[in-house]
């Protein structure tokens, strides 16, 4: 069965999940939220309703995807006596305070932040999990300051391996495991990975992490720890359950096995392919017979920039590139857009392919892994003609 | 509970949280109503404290997140995935998971007590994925109640129920009875009142030959999908009496009342009301009722799942059959063929 999208204009939403409950409710009553498509109350997984996408390049703070681990989340952060540890295996540990990240050298660029299970809902088979369609990523200017700067501060020691970092979220009960996420101490002190305060220049919605972020461009959502308040700088490898057993895909192209198997080793996920998506057409967007049709989108090259943007109209067996939007960086979503001409009779049926700045293309069969994870297929999209 | 403490917050910044997050929860798991989460506004300071450097400058923010009050419908079958699952979180994702094998529920059992603390009671365990067992038939139902694009025709199914089809179906009255309370043997199930879902989920099973009966698998590969659609839509239509029977030993139908209400945790025997509802009713449209069912059909069907020639989608039949010995079968089947006052009309 063909996905499609149909967008309420009531309460619900059909994410054209591939049978099973795709039926979700909208909601308007997270703080600092517009409506969004609710996937759990608590701790919160709220999605982006796809028409967002199409409305600009920079996803609104207040449609931005939210996705917590566990249920108790600070509601109150005093900016005044929030601090922010760097400790472990450097030679002056700090505590520094919103003030002090503030009059630091301030860096800004875009990045898309994508759950690692964007898209899960499409996977056959099914699997278990949070139950997405395409719209747990969003691309946002983020402002802060580099996390190589903070480090240099507190003088990283030799022979450090990795940086873990912590935010303010807890578990529930006491033996479960604390959110922790690591990058390779190179990763960590590149110059890129950033702390941020700002987004879409201001401040971050508590559901996306206030007061501050770790942005790890190019690198799918889950080490962009929200409500970042302490970094370790580890000595020996991360051996914490988030980074060794969860969030582990297959060491795969497209991190794609069969299902079932099991002989294949599993690394933790890290960088993202290139995806595209179409955001003003779906499977029940209707189109005139003969008609010339404006068709757009959006995409993004994963952990580097766009090279192409290509369209087919015949299944795939021939592409043609579409018109990119302006660069506004290159971990950034880029628009684009063509026009196609729809048939007399039946569907236009179109794909879209993002080709990446490393030369790497969508593959035209969907991965599949255990988790859900990683989903960047060709999509597809089927308008109606009348 | 016992063995997880409820955290209050980590030592962190401003935070009355965990003490909220404690007190929310205690109301959720009071609560009974299914309610979406409601609207609360942030609770606004006057002047929030801020920060500035840089020409930026940063406000402390309070705010007030929902919580939902929904609790997994279902009473006493709900109890222990409300009492263990609820604590960490709510159910809106549980309820729109795919349809997942037993297994498949039992690894995510596994894995939220294991990896995540959940404290869930190693007793609990058969009831929750029961639970879940049932909700992937039930979602089964809605997802195909939604994709089913045919506007099914009672009146052309009485036609077929009577008739048969030119395609070679004989008439199901011959067997069923043109009420579908059946001859009265036992050999035939009562099909009134029966969901059209379930009834034609059947019949695709006899076509497909998952469900293998001489009869029934010939009787559907001669219908078009069409004609089961109006046929099962006719039957689930009707609400005829019931023909009367001898009453089975009293005893008997004791026996049948209890593990039909309690199961038996000794044997891993989970109650059949878990799924098919109080007295046998069902829970329309994916369970079936069994209040008023004949005995020997229900007889013969359990010792079908038991052993292994009945492999219609419900997984769970085949776990719980496959613990029953003959007794037991004999008792549930007096039990619910003496229920009658409870078997209802299907909407």
């Amino acid at each position: 069965m063909t996905p499609f999208s149909v967008w309420s204009e009531s309460n619900t939403v059909n994410l054209g999940l591939p049978i099973g409950p795709t039926q979700r409710e909208l909601t308007a009553a997270f703080p600092q939220k517009a409506e969004m498509i609710l996937q759990r109350t608590r701790p919160p997984l709220l999605e982006t309703p796809f028409e967002v996408f199409d409305r600009g390049v920079f996803t609104p703070n207040d449609q931005f995807f939210v996705r917590w681990h566990w249920a108790v989340i600070p509601q109150q952060i005093d900016v005044t006596t929030f601090r922010l540890a760097i400790r472990g295996h450097v030679n002056n540990e700090l505590s520094l305070s919103l003030a002090d990240v503030l009059a630091m050298p301030r860096v800004e660029f875009a990045a898309v932040n994508q759950c690692s299970g964007n898209s899960r809902g499409f996977f056959q088979p099914r699997v278990a999990g949070g139950q997405w369609a395409n719209g747990a990523m969003g691309n946002a200017r983020w402002t802060g300051v580099r996390l190589r700067d903070v480090l240099d501060r507190a003088g990283v020691k030799a022979g450090a391996v990795a940086v873990r970092f912590n935010g303010m979220e807890v578990p529930v009960t006491d033996g479960a495991p604390d959110f922790l996420k690591s990058l390779a101490i190179d990763h960590a002190r590149d110059g890129e990975v950033m702390l941020a305060y700002l987004m879409n220049g201001e401040q971050l919605p508590l559901l996306n992490g206030f007061p501050l972020r770790v942005i790890v461009p190019g690198w799918y959502s889950t080490y962009w720890v929200k409500m970042l308040n302490d970094i370790e700088v580890l000595d020996k490898p991360d051996d914490d359950f988030w980074m060794t057993k969860a969030y582990l895909i297959p060491d795969t192209p497209f991190a794609n096995v069969k299902p079932g198997a099991t002989d294949f080793k599993s690394v933790p996920i890290n960088r993202m392919p290139p995806r595209s998506f179409f955001t003003n057409l779906t499977d029940s967007t209707t189109v005139k017979s003969g008609a010339t049709v404006p068709v757009r989108g959006i995409a993004f090259g994963g952990d580097c920039g766009v090279s192409k943007v290509e369209l087919s109209a015949d299944e795939g067996k021939t592409w043609r590139n579409t018109n990119l939007g302006t660069d506004e960086g290159k971990y950034g979503f880029r628009q684009w857009s063509t026009q196609a001409t729809a048939p007399r009779l039946g569907r236009l049926s179109l794909q879209v392919r993002c080709t990446n700045a490393k030369g790497e293309s969508q593959p035209s069969e969907p991965n599949w892994n255990s988790s859900g994870f990683m989903r960047n297929v060709i999509e597809r999209v089927q308008p109606a003609v009348v | 509970m016992s063995k997880s403490v409820i955290r209050l917050k980590k030592a962190a910044i401003g935070g009355v949280t965990g003490i909220g997050a404690a007190l929310i929860l205690l109301a959720t798991l009071a609560g009974s109503a299914a309610q979406a989460p409601s609207t609360q506004p942030a609770t606004g300071t006057a002047a929030p404290s801020s920060v500035s450097a840089g020409g930026i400058t940063l406000r402390s923010v309070s705010v007030v997140l929902p919580e939902s009050q929904r609790t997994f419908a279902g009473g006493g079958a709900a109890e222990a995935i409300n009492k263990d699952c609820l604590i960490c979180h709510s159910a809106g994702m549980v309820l729109t998971q795919p349809e997942m094998s037993i297994a498949q529920w039992k690894a995510e059992e596994e894995k939220m007590r294991s990896a995540y603390d959940a404290p869930i009671d190693p007793k609990d365990d058969d009831v929750i994925t029961d639970y879940l067992a049932k909700l992937r038939l039930t979602n089964a139902a809605a997802a195909y109640q939604q994709i089913s694009s045919h506007q099914a025709d009672p009146e052309h199914g009485k036609v077929i129920a009577e008739q048969g089809t030119v395609g070679g179906a004989p008439g199901c009255a011959g067997c069923h009875a043109l009420n579908g309370s059946s001859e009265g043997s036992g050999a035939f199930p009562r099909i009134a009142g029966q969901s059209a879902y379930y009834l034609g989920k059947q019949m695709q099973a006899f076509a497909s030959d998952l469900r293998n009966n001489a009869i029934m698998s010939a009787i559907a590969k001669a219908l078009s999908a069409n004609d089961i659609a109006d046929v099962a839509a006719y039957y689930a239509g009707l609400d005829p009496p019931f023909p009367p029977l001898p009453q089975p030993a009293p005893g008997l139908v004791l026996d049948g009342e209890r593990l039909a209400a309690a199961g038996d945790s000794n044997k891993g025997i989970s109650a059949c009301e878990n799924c098919h509802g109080p007295s046998g009713a069902g829970d329309s449209p994916a369970i079936p009722y069994l209040a008023g069912q004949y005995a020997h059909y229900v007889a013969s069907e359990l010792q079908m799942w038991r052993h292994g020639y009945r492999k219609t989608s419900s997984e769970i039949m085949l776990i719980i059959a496959g613990k029953l010995d003959d007794h037991e079968i004999e008792s549930l089947a007096a039990y619910y063929q003496q229920l009658r006052a409870a078997a209802p009309i299907s909407k």
